[in-house]
């Protein structure tokens, strides 16, 4: 049956949106953080993490099904012009920031594992304007190609735990609890923006059938990424074992490396390489879209994907600002420490304000 | 209108043309094969590039009659990466790592604190693969590549691939990459590939207790690889013989050897040795009990033995009883020849090369609890209890060793 398009997307579609926002986060520097952190139990992580992020989310969950709104609309209606203003601004700085750094680290992965000639102010714009390029299709296609590739990254990022066979020694994980239980979940809890795509993603509500789609979708999208991301972080251990891997920049792509089908076929890295740089280009494609829709929505703009255009260009001129990684990693720590708290009072501030204008309608009534 | 169109639909091929910053032309590569590492004066390294002729060997051989299958050049520089660009101002292409799988190192720099440096500081560059093996040579590196003229196999690079599942087989060197070297720097000992181009050739009547140059050969190539070199901290401490290694990673939980034929002595009649084919039939169990001062390691390996021959002539094949007193003796042999060896590690060493940290490292709950419980000090005082689970699988394919028909005088 050929449906009609309407602009909006399907369970699938949006967990394949999800999938790529934050389950495609182990390729990039995300776990070499976490290592810092959690030493060799730094898989266990992301499902702290993801235990802390889902109580706002549960929270903003809840008033999106009461007012069947997404995150933008419920700010302004919940906390006035004013604030609504102020707390949309900070989510959108926030946003751009994260962008802009995840996607200068994106890039020096590409310089420094693969074309290490090419200027980096290259691969950046090239990178982004692909990314604006499908960006600019609108949320649909962003949504339609996400689910066209999801079939094949998945399986092709499983198949590298059958090519490193070999090498895997799960008693690396032990000792198990790492650096001790309490550490790894105040870690987990300060910076639990890593995955703070979480409550991002609601602004997308608008865009997706009804809410029932937007519940089952987001629920499975979280699922397998923080499944996803806690197996892979475990394989770099068990691979590389601890202390070696807290050295490792990019563990994703020194394992693509390692990687070898049998004994004469050993250079597979570019398999690899070509399957993520296309999950890269919808991952930012899906950052573009959020940072323009949130910044029209603080401005009250209708209109939003003119802003597209001058959004990515921003992008890629703050992307320019560190000199190498270890900076880019360095404003990295600092955005996430800011971003967290704020990341997971927004929603507990929102349902605040819901109940208490909810009682004083009630008592007005 | 549609010309124009036209025009430009002809000129989107030439987007996916630009970008030629990290070009390679596969005419213009030279792929190095082996590298080779010596000490040279005022912390540089003499680094020796084996580039391979792809001409050589191929179909293509008739272009290029007169070539040789390898070119082998050496540069003093302070570390590899400058020797890579360095070797430009000799060699017409570019030096590509893209095909190295071997890196040899002299014993000399292997000794030295510097060897760590070098190492450490080369896998920066993205053309460094983990997966690359290291062998230690007695000689210069140099040297060793040079003597290096296997009469079966004309490119280098099938040389070394071949000579990697030998190892592989016969379990005389142990498996040893970049990634198993930089796993094991905190103490725990990292076993590496020990090799040689010179004699110092000697007797023994147990066929693996070589160790390099030693094996009694008379022509053929004069490299010869057996045994490991013992690395504690970044820097070689010492050496095992073939037959040490051998039981070295035997004693590992996982091990990639999983057979080896090994002779051991007869016994009825012990001047001879009887051979036989030992198959580990599965994990080797190690449990370690850490709350015991000193600590108690108990191991079981479970092997099975394929006898192959007996050169007595004893038939232990037909009597369960001699049979019996086959599998004490060899598991006898066996348990006390690996006691030494643990005993060496604990006394010599100071350290254990069998991966049993890993076996510690489960019995705590932190890093902190085992990084303070200092696991390679406690080894070093552990009582170490080996056992060899040993089944005879087989006698092959003959029922009884042959009778002569003795004659009692004519």
């Amino acid at each position: 049956m050929i449906k009609i398009s309407d602009g909006k997307i399907g369970t699938r579609e949006f967990a394949s949106v999800v999938l790529l926002t934050i389950g495609i986060k182990f390729t990039d520097t995300t776990p070499s953080i976490l290592f810092a952190l959690g030493k060799n139990a730094a898989w266990m992580m992301p499902l702290f993490t993801f235990m802390i992020v889902l109580i706002p989310f549960l929270v903003l969950l809840s008033l999106v099904k009461k007012h069947n709104q997404g995150l933008m609309e419920l700010v302004y209606r919940l906390m006035g012009n004013n604030f609504g203003f102020i707390t949309g601004l900070v989510l959108f700085l926030i946003l751009l920031g994260a962008t802009a750094i995840n996607c200068r680290s994106y890039v020096d992965i590409v310089s420094t594992m693969f074309y290490q000639r090419t200027p980096v102010p290259y691969l950046l714009l090239m990178l982004m304007g692909v990314s604006y390029f499908v960006a600019n299709r609108g949320f649909e296609t962003i949504g339609r190609s996400a689910w066209i590739i999801i079939p094949y990254v998945i399986p092709i990022a499983l198949l590298l735990f059958l090519f490193v066979r070999d090498a895997i020694d799960w008693l690396h994980l032990f000792p198990i609890a790492g650096p001790g239980i309490t550490k790894l979940i105040k870690e987990s809890a300060t910076h639990s923006s890593i995955f703070g795509e979480m409550i991002y993603l609601s602004v997308f509500f608008p865009f997706v059938t009804n809410y029932k789609t937007f519940r089952k979708a987001s629920f499975i999208g979280f699922a397998i990424s923080f499944v996803e991301i806690s197996l892979f972080t475990a394989l770099y251990v068990m691979v590389f074992d601890y202390p070696a891997v807290e050295h490792l920049a990019y563990p994703f792509q020194d394992l693509t490396r390692a990687a070898a089908i049998g004994e004469t076929i050993a250079h597979v890295e570019a398999i690899f390489l070509g399957f993520w740089v296309i999950s890269a280009v919808i991952h930012f494609a899906i950052y573009i879209y959020i940072t323009s829709f949130l910044f029209a929505r603080t401005l009250r703009l209708n209109e939003f994907e003119p802003l597209l255009m001058p959004i990515t260009g921003l992008v890629v001129l703050l992307g320019l600002i560190p000199t190498n990684l270890i900076a880019a990693n360095q404003y990295r720590e600092m955005l996430l420490k800011i971003s967290s708290g704020v990341l997971l009072l927004v929603p507990f501030l929102l349902w605040i304000l819901d109940r208490w204008k909810g009682r004083r309608q009630v008592e007005s009534d | 209108m549609k010309a124009i169109k036209m025009l430009f639909l002809c000129m989107i091929p030439s987007f996916f043309l630009m970008g030629c910053w990290d070009k390679s032309e596969l005419e213009e590569q030279a792929y190095v094969v082996v590298l080779g590492l010596d000490k040279s004066q005022n912390n540089l390294i003499d680094v020796t590039f084996q580039i391979a002729n792809p001409q050589v060997g191929s179909s293509d051989r008739g272009e290029a009659k007169n070539e040789p299958p390898s070119d082998t050049v050496t540069f003093t520089a302070p570390d590899i990466l400058s020797a890579k660009e360095l070797a430009n101002t000799v060699v017409s292409r570019k030096l590509n790592f893209g095909h190295l799988r071997t890196i040899i190192v002299s014993e000399k720099l292997a000794r030295s604190s510097f060897f760590h440096q070098i190492l450490g500081s080369s896998v920066r560059d993205p053309e460094m693969r983990r997966e690359t093996n290291l062998i230690v040579s007695r000689e210069k590196a140099v040297d060793f590549i040079h003597s290096n003229k296997p009469k079966l196999e004309t490119r280098p690079h099938k040389y070394y691939a071949f000579m990697q599942e030998r190892w592989r087989d016969t379990g005389h060197v142990p498996y040893s990459t970049l990634n198993r070297y930089f796993q094991r720097l905190s103490g725990e000992l990292f076993l590496a590939i020990y090799a040689t181009t010179e004699k110092h050739e000697k007797q023994f009547a147990d066929e693996d207790a070589y160790r390099p140059g030693e094996v009694p050969q008379k022509a053929g190539d004069p490299v010869q690889v057996i045994g490991s070199a013992v690395f504690k901290a970044g820097k070689m401490i010492g050496t095992l013989n073939g037959e040490e290694t051998r039981h070295s990673l035997f004693l590992r939980r996982k091990a990639l050897v999983h057979s080896y034929i090994a002779s051991y002595p007869d016994p009825l009649k012990p001047d001879y040795r009887i051979s036989l084919r030992l198959i580990k039939k599965g994990n080797t169990k190690v449990s370690i009990n850490v709350k015991k001062d000193p600590p108690e390691v108990k191991v079981t390996v479970p092997v099975k033995a394929q006898i192959h021959s007996v050169p007595s002539l004893i038939d232990y094949a037909s009597d369960m009883e001699k049979q019996k007193l086959l599998k004490q003796a060899i598991t006898k042999t066996l348990e006390s020849q690996t006691m030494q060896i643990v005993k060496k590690t604990q006394q010599e060493f100071k350290g254990e090369p069998f991966t049993w940290y890993v076996e510690a490292r489960r019995k705590f709950w932190t890093i902190e609890q085992y990084e303070n419980y200092d696991w390679e000090k406690k080894y070093q005082k552990a009582t170490v209890k080996v056992h060899y689970d040993l089944d005879i699988e087989s006698f092959g394919k003959e029922l009884k060793p042959p009778r002569v028909k003795k004659y009692t005088g004519d």
